[in-house]
């Protein structure tokens, strides 16, 4: 997912002059091309995240479409404030593109991104996407192209495999097979939704766009279905699960939810590889 | 009478009207600000001030300069206002917001760097508390705008010495760190206009700090040096006392 959204960045480079990609000293060998083509308009931040941000800022104030691309708990919640103040407040055209929830596994907490969505949500006035394939995540960088605002997009480095391009709606239909029970997932857990035993019986939706879900779709959806339950690779609270629990009480749609991901404490001890991790989010699952 | 006392005047008049604070702070830039708008600013230049807790300072500073109006002006502070406390973009001629500290250097570092690409020959001018370069990222943005060798990047040091509790904690030398860090640095009296204007119009192939040496609450002899003015407000007779003081100077 990582080379398909840094070689479509490539191409928004080629076509849009005001482009500029700022990284926090990440990415080995990702952006060669970049560095090749378009020497000006690469700029290695170095490790200083809340400067990088400021930056990012500043460039859009001066017209520039800002990219920033990192691992995603060092451009979000190191530098919050200058995302919030400088970025947010100021309605700038800063996009910043990070690879997160458990994809750095074994690395441990540190490198973890479980509550990014969360505080971004609640800040407001930035696009989160959250694409669960290669087709998801190039129109995640497409829809930056066509705006002049603030959004953020996390990818991950496992995803779901795409053999065609399939129409792209806001919640897309992955499997429907008329059962009565749903999953809504976001990101690209969705493929280990998929392989997963414990979920055969579910149908399965994907929510990529989580700051603009389109609410009709999603309420005629979810109508079909008794039960909902949410997986993502990010914490319980304040991500796709409570959007979905909003949603409920904002309509007065009296279903059951559960809400299958990570707590704030989940990797505080033991940590292993993404596939580890996943599994051990979705064996959550087994209680429903 | 001067343009820095017309502008000082109107903070103590806005301060006192709507009881606010931060009136130290904001008598000790005013001589910078008067400068850099009477005689630095381009038109294709940029101004932040980092130190956003004295946008009351600016804001009379570009009522003074007929940007900000003066209906706009007293809106200063009321409810329902667009000119916040801390400097807002909402605010006729402001550039940028802050509040924050720390963050309006980098910002200036960014529309620097916009110009260096662009080959533009337009300036970025600041102005950062001594206390605001306690925070991490005004370092981190000494260190790229130096890698980037902006030339065009001003910062200037409001070093008046004092922060909001006392005495700044920091004894190390400012002029050591900024030239440690590679920027051209230079020292003035804060409050000669002459110095100001000269250091400011000084070039530099490398970034430039002006360390402006200031008192808090310049202007009105109560005041200086006296912190409490960091925080007290003005009642009718401090500012009678204030205002006499201000035009006997």
């Amino acid at each position: 997912m990582r080379n398909k959204v840094v070689s479509q960045l490539y191409e928004v480079f080629k076509n849009v002059d005001r482009t500029i990609l700022l990284v926090g000293d990440l990415g080995h060998k990702l952006f060669d091309k970049f560095k090749e083509n378009f020497p000006d308009r690469f700029i290695n931040c170095g490790i200083a995240q809340q400067n990088m941000i400021g930056l990012a800022s500043g460039l859009a104030l001066s017209g520039w479409k800002v990219y920033v691309y990192s691992i995603a708990t060092f451009p979000t919640i190191r530098c919050l404030q200058q995302i919030r103040n400088d970025v947010v407040y100021h309605k700038l055209d800063v996009n910043i593109i990070a690879t997160s929830g458990l994809t750095y596994g074994k690395l441990g907490f540190s490198h973890h991104t479980i509550e990014d969505v969360a505080v971004l949500r609640s800040i407001g006035g930035i696009q989160i996407y959250s694409p669960a394939d290669e087709y998801q995540a190039i129109q995640c960088v497409k829809s930056t192209v066509n705006r002049e605002t603030p959004s953020y997009t996390r990818i991950t480095n496992n995803y779901l495999q795409c053999k065609t391009q399939v129409s792209y709606p806001h919640i897309r239909n992955v499997r429907t097979l008329g059962f009565d029970k749903v999953i809504l997932v976001s990101g690209g857990i969705l493929s280990d939704v998929l392989n997963n035993k414990i979920f055969e019986d579910y149908d399965i939706y994907s929510i990529p766009f989580l700051t603009s879900i389109d609410e009709k779709e999603l309420h005629r959806v979810i109508d079909q279905y008794s039960e909902i339950t949410t997986i993502e690779q990010h914490n319980i609270s304040g991500g796709l699960g409570t959007l979905i629990s909003e949603f409920l009480t904002d309509n007065n749609i009296n279903k059951k939810l559960f809400k299958i991901g990570t707590r704030s404490s989940f990797s505080f001890k033991r940590t292993g590889s993404r596939d580890f991790l996943v599994d051990k989010i979705l064996s959550q699952g087994k209680v429903l | 009478m001067g343009k820095t006392t017309d502008i000082r005047t109107k903070i103590l008049q806005i301060s006192y009207k709507k009881q606010c604070g931060h009136i130290g702070s904001n008598l000790s830039i005013v001589d910078i600000l008067d400068v850099i708008y009477g005689k630095i600013l381009n038109p294709y230049d940029k101004f932040v001030l980092s130190k956003g807790h004295a946008g009351l300072a600016l804001y009379a500073t570009l009522n003074q300069y007929g940007i900000l109006s003066d209906s706009e002006l007293q809106t200063y502070y009321d409810d329902d206002s667009l000119l916040n406390g801390h400097v807002s973009h909402n605010a006729s001629g402001v550039f940028v917001s802050t509040g924050a500290l720390g963050h309006g250097a980098s910002i200036a570092c960014g529309v620097a760097l916009s110009s260096k690409i662009n080959g533009s020959n337009s300036k970025v001018y600041t102005i950062i508390g001594d206390g605001e370069c306690q925070q991490g990222s005004i370092w981190e943005m000494a260190m790229f705008a130096h890698s980037y060798q902006l030339s065009n990047l001003t910062m200037i040091v409001d070093n008046n010495k004092l922060q909001a509790l006392g005495n700044l904690i920091d004894r190390t030398s400012l002029k050591d760190k900024w030239n440690a860090f590679g920027w051209t640095t230079l020292q003035v009296n804060g409050h000669n206009q002459n110095q100001l204007k000269e250091s400011l119009e000084t070039i530099c192939s490398r970034p430039k700090c002006i360390i402006a040496y200031t008192i808090k609450g310049y202007g009105v002899s109560f005041m200086e040096n006296n912190n409490d003015w960091h925080y007290n407000t003005l009642s009718k007779q401090t500012y009678d006392m204030a205002l006499k003081g201000l035009y006997e100077k």
